[in-house]
């Protein structure tokens, strides 16, 4: 018993006594919130496809503005941000603190410089006249990747204050759940990206 | 919850490279020749073939890409069926429902209606009867 | 933090002035759940959350009944002159709006949050002060749509696009007022707030079933809720979308509807719908679980075909997602979506039916106790067939284009709400009244307000059938006489009038009944007053904090009337022990519960702190954002537990039992799928 209530001390949540299927509830609850994000990209991709070709007769279209070469690249960044995401929660299952630690850095520097990639993007679009107003192509292109920009950006955010705890010294192996319930919403917007780099910028336009 | 296994696990092997990342590299190795892939039908020779052709190849692709990182990244492979469920729920009303919208509003007008149907129902039909089947087994249940 | 077991360690509970005053002052310790309104704003208790889910819903059912009245009473007379044509826009605006996001919504998370925990044999929520925190953020998005009407002077900003706020209608430019913004602003928030309750009661329904409760042996009602929360789940991220892109046109100038850029308005009737219909059974189906629970009690015989209720609810709530564009029949959506919409419509016609069959022959051969609940919930199954009816009419696309846009469609429209939902809520109401409070409500106030509300409500909806098929639009401000119109729109003032003298007497009713009461003129219910069959009948009245005194074992469907009633030798059901002897008596001091919170609420508050920010400043959202952060920073670091608990788990051994049940059952779980 004592031993079960020292391991529970560690835990910082002991809310979930019962467990019918044998697993977290916090896992289970970050699954279901995936589930229905689907809808919400789900809603933004179908509009973005609605709309991209419905652009003035003198403006530039999907074909003309994107770079594929440059939003290739980013999009691998953050495809390789899943893998050291995974080996940061396998580091903290071994209970090697410190490469843990330096695959979180890792994880949330890439998953920055896509950020930073696609801030780029837009200034670039922004200056070849494409602004958010402009036309529905823009309205929809920024809407859909500003999205999912904001989706990496909270990921990042979380990446962070798990490196800060380590930091502290808080980020032990009671705290693995944690971390790859993070890695579970980093996949995920991983995943959101893969769809939208195959549909919005490869599709032939 | 199983803490106290986690402690044990956790201190019993200190050594850093294990068979399991070598999964996860690899699986990161076959997604990066993927992406390689898909980024080539961008170069000019490729990108003459037919739309259809290039359409069909990425789509592939991509739900290639998408089930490798949720199976074995998101370790969906082992992991409780019930989190599969809840991802696959999401997906199966997000495809017909959106791609019913995208056809009301004439997207592939030139598709056959049947073929509209069938592209809609199987997929989530597919899952429907694979959920029902899993449900039959009884879901997390005592007896 | 001790790692002492504390056996002794006290409860707190409601009369808690007894306990420990003494704690380490800091901004990061937990309130201490003593009494007060204190105990109510940082609570987590999913009972106490329910409960104020079921204040806030009739008190924004009685704002909106107000909304209605003026309606009608504007309607009453041809070329009456008592709201002006801008302000009845508002008026039904929002009167659409507070009724079905502000009222049925959160009576239906009443219900979710008092009694599914507590039908599964749970002690708790999964996530106690996320829940917590959709029910503050819930009322911070109500009252800030509410205050629309006050804000910039008198219904200066009030939305008026309708419920629905169809494009390109809701543009700057065709409604330059905030209104729309404070109505898409305040939509996004109870939206927050219903995702984040959605996926707290899927995770408790999955997980925290007491032993032995699997997923076909869940009450109806747990059921019917559980589609409820499933739906929302994913419904709400559609309509989040669709108001998203709303916002960002009005806020942002962007082009989503911007029909000028070659935008097709289109685009919101289908986002909309396509949350707008799941919406539908959203509000229904946890009346249909309501009622499901109410009839076998009364009629003293089992469901009738259980899984076919099930089954039906489950298809229903699929099919729910395949109908959404039958509301835009009218809209030139093309003939193949037209029929193949139509013959969708047709089909869920058809799980519906099941339900009222079922129901129908749970009455059947019983023993019927016409009691409140029970003559709401049969009065559910008379007014949901008429308006389900009324429904299939619509299915049928030549017939809808006559009737779209008059009072037909309104006619049938609250016929299922009203008829199917609010009915519905009311016996539950008067249902679970003694297990929430520890009082009846008196049979005698609550059989006489039934018949003056059913009768009003026929004498309201019932003209307006007529009314429409004689050509009345909806959303018209008043009527030329010598149309024809006169007489019914009187007849349905009258009734609307009579809809809020019910109400009244119903709220009347409660404080009434409390006095008497109090006073000891109405005995105490016990436990199980109805001889009711799920587990929340299995604990004292009213629930103490923690539920039930002991982990349940639950063997049978209907567990606890089976642990009741039994059958002897020649088949013959007779009486195994009575309520009090199997029911707990909340005598358990050693439970161990999630303590109150400061956190929730404060995140809570700052969402519609950047919903004003959005609309008139934008440094405003900076202070709102604060809040949130320092709610998230708060949430995220407090302690555990609140200081007056000293130890961890005063059930420790209680716990690990349940433990190593949930262990072996996911071994089991895995080789079984």
């Amino acid at each position: 018993m004592t031993e079960t209530a020292t391991a529970q001390t560690t835990h910082d949540h002991s809310e979930d006594h019962v467990s019918t299927l044998g697993v977290s509830n916090d896992k289970l609850g970050m699954w279901v919130f995936l589930g229905s994000d689907c809808l919400l990209f789900g809603g933004l991709i179908s509009t973005y496809m609605l709309y991209k070709d419905r652009i003035g007769p003198d403006d530039l279209g999907p074909e003309e503005m994107f770079d594929i070469p440059f939003t290739s690249v980013s999009s691998f960044v953050l495809l390789m941000s899943s893998l050291t995401v995974v080996l940061a929660i396998t580091a903290l299952r071994r209970n090697d603190i410190r490469r843990s630690r330096i695959w979180l850095l890792t994880t949330a520097i890439l998953g920055a410089v896509f950020v930073g990639g696609q801030v780029y993007e837009f200034t670039v679009f922004y200056r070849e006249g494409l602004g958010y107003t402009t036309n529905l192509f823009g309205t929809s292109f920024f809407t859909l990747t500003g999205f999912h920009g904001v989706h990496v950006s909270v990921g990042i955010i979380m990446l962070m204050s798990m490196y800060i705890q380590s930091m502290r010294g808080r980020l032990t192996v009671a705290q693995e759940e944690k971390l790859e319930i993070i890695g579970l919403y980093w996949h995920f917007v991983d995943v959101v990206w893969i769809v939208i780099f195959t549909i919005v910028y490869l599709f032939p336009q | 919850m199983a803490t106290t296994d986690q402690l044990t696990e956790g201190t019993g092997e200190a050594t850093s490279w294990v068979k399991e990342d070598w999964v996860y590299i690899k699986t990161a190795l076959i997604l990066a020749v993927f992406t390689g892939i898909e980024v080539f039908t961008y170069f000019e020779s490729v990108h003459k073939a037919p739309d259809w052709l290039l359409v069909l190849t990425l789509s592939f692709l991509m739900v290639i890409k998408f089930f490798l990182v949720a199976a074995i990244f998101m370790h969906l492979r082992d992991d409780n069926a019930v989190f599969t469920k809840m991802m696959v729920m999401g997906l199966c009303i997000a495809w017909p429902v959106y791609f019913v919208m995208a056809f009301a509003f004439g997207f592939l007008p030139d598709w056959n209606p049947i073929l509209k149907v069938i592209f809609l129902l199987v997929p989530p039909a597919i899952t429907g009867f694979w959920l029902g089947y899993s449900f039959k087994g009884g879901t997390g249940s005592h007896h | 933090m001790a790692i002492v077991e504390q056996e002794e360690a006290p409860l707190e509970l409601e009369s808690g002035e007894d306990q420990i005053t003494e704690r380490p002052l800091g901004a990061f310790t937990r309130p201490d759940g003593g009494g007060g309104w204190r105990s109510w704003l940082f609570t987590v208790d999913h009972k106490r959350i329910g409960i104020m889910y079921g204040a806030a819903g009739l008190l924004f059912f009685v704002i909106g009944g107000i909304y209605a009245l003026f309606m009608r009473l504007q309607l009453a007379r041809p070329d009456n002159s008592i709201l002006s044509a801008e302000t009845y826009n508002q008026v039904f605006t929002m009167h659409g709006v507070v009724m079905i996001f502000l009222a049925a919504i959160p009576l239906g998370a009443a219900f979710s949050n008092y009694l599914i925990p507590l039908q599964i044999g749970a002690r708790d929520v999964a996530f106690p002060r996320l829940n917590a925190f959709s029910f503050w953020v819930f009322l911070g998005g109500g009252l800030f749509l509410l205050t629309s009407m006050f804000i910039g002077g008198w219904w200066e900003n009030a939305p008026d696009g309708g419920w629905f706020a169809y494009s390109p209608n809701t543009g700057v430019l065709f409604s330059p007022s905030k209104g729309i913004d404070f109505f898409a602003i305040g939509l996004q928030i109870t939206g927050i707030a219903s995702l984040v309750g959605a996926i707290n009661l899927i995770v408790t329904v999955l997980n925290m079933r007491s032993p032995g409760m699997t997923l076909m042996k869940m009450p109806v009602l747990t059921w019917m809720l559980f589609i409820v929360q499933m739906l929302l789940l994913f419904a709400m991220p559609v309509i989040s979308v669709a108001l998203f892109l709303l916002t960002f046109d009005r806020l942002f100038d962007a082009n989503f509807f911007n029909v000028a850029e070659g935008a097709d308005p289109l685009l919101w009737q289908h986002l909309f719908w396509i949350f707008g219909h799941p919406e539908v059974y959203i509000l229904i189906l946890p009346s249909f679980g309501v009622i499901s629970e109410i009839i076998p009690t009364f009629s003293r015989k089992p469901i009738f075909g259980y899984p076919f209720m099930i089954f039906s609810g489950i298809a229903i709530g699929f099919m729910g997602w395949g109908v959404w564009a039958h509301h835009m029949f009218a809209s030139g959506i093309g003939p193949v979506a037209v029929a193949a919409f139509s013959v969708s419509t047709m089909f869920i016609a058809v799980p519906t039916g099941v339900k009222i069959l079922n129901w129908l022959a749970t009455m059947w051969g019983g023993r019927i106790r016409f009691t409140t609940p029970m003559l709401y919930a049969t009065s559910v199954v008379a007014m949901f067939t008429i308006g389900g009816l009324s429904g299939v009419t619509h299915s049928l696309a030549a017939a809808d284009t006559q009737q779209t846009d008059t009072y037909y469609i309104v006619a049938h429209f609250h016929y299922v709400i009203f008829g199917g939902i609010i009915l519905g809520f009311f016996g539950g109401f008067y249902f679970w009244w003694p297990k929430m409070f520890g009082y009846f409500l008196s049979e005698k106030i609550g059989k006489s307000s039934f018949w003056v509300m059913v009768i009003g409500f026929n004498l309201t909806f019932g003209p307006m059938h007529i009314l429409g098929l004689q050509g009345m639009s909806r959303r018209i401000q008043t009527y030329s006489p010598g149309q024809g119109f006169d007489f019914w729109n009187l007849i349905a003032t009258l009734g609307a009038f009579m809809i809020a003298i019910a109400t009244a007497m119903f709220i009347a009713n409660v404080f009434i009944s409390r006095r008497a009461h109090r006073a000891g003129k109405t005995p105490d219910p016990g436990p199980d007053p109805w001889d009711a069959r799920s587990l929340e009948w299995m604990t004292a009245s009213p629930v103490p904090e923690h539920n039930f005194d002991e982990v349940i074992e639950v063997e049978r469907q209907d567990e606890f009337w089976h642990r009741k009633w039994g059958k002897d030798e020649s088949g013959r059901v007779v009486r195994r022990a009575t309520a009090e002897e199997v029911a707990h008596d909340g005598s358990n001091t050693n439970v161990h519960l999630p303590s109150p919170s400061y956190w929730p609420i404060v995140a809570a508050l700052g969402l519609p702190i950047i919903g004003y920010g959005l609309i008139y400043n934008l440094w405003l959202c900076v202070v709102g954002g604060l809040f949130v952060i320092a709610g998230l920073f708060g949430w995220v670091f407090e302690p555990v537990d609140d200081p007056n608990v000293d130890g961890h788990h005063g059930d420790e051994h209680e716990a690990s039992g349940e433990l190593e049940e949930g262990n072996e059952n996911s071994q089991k779980e895995v080789s079984v799928d």
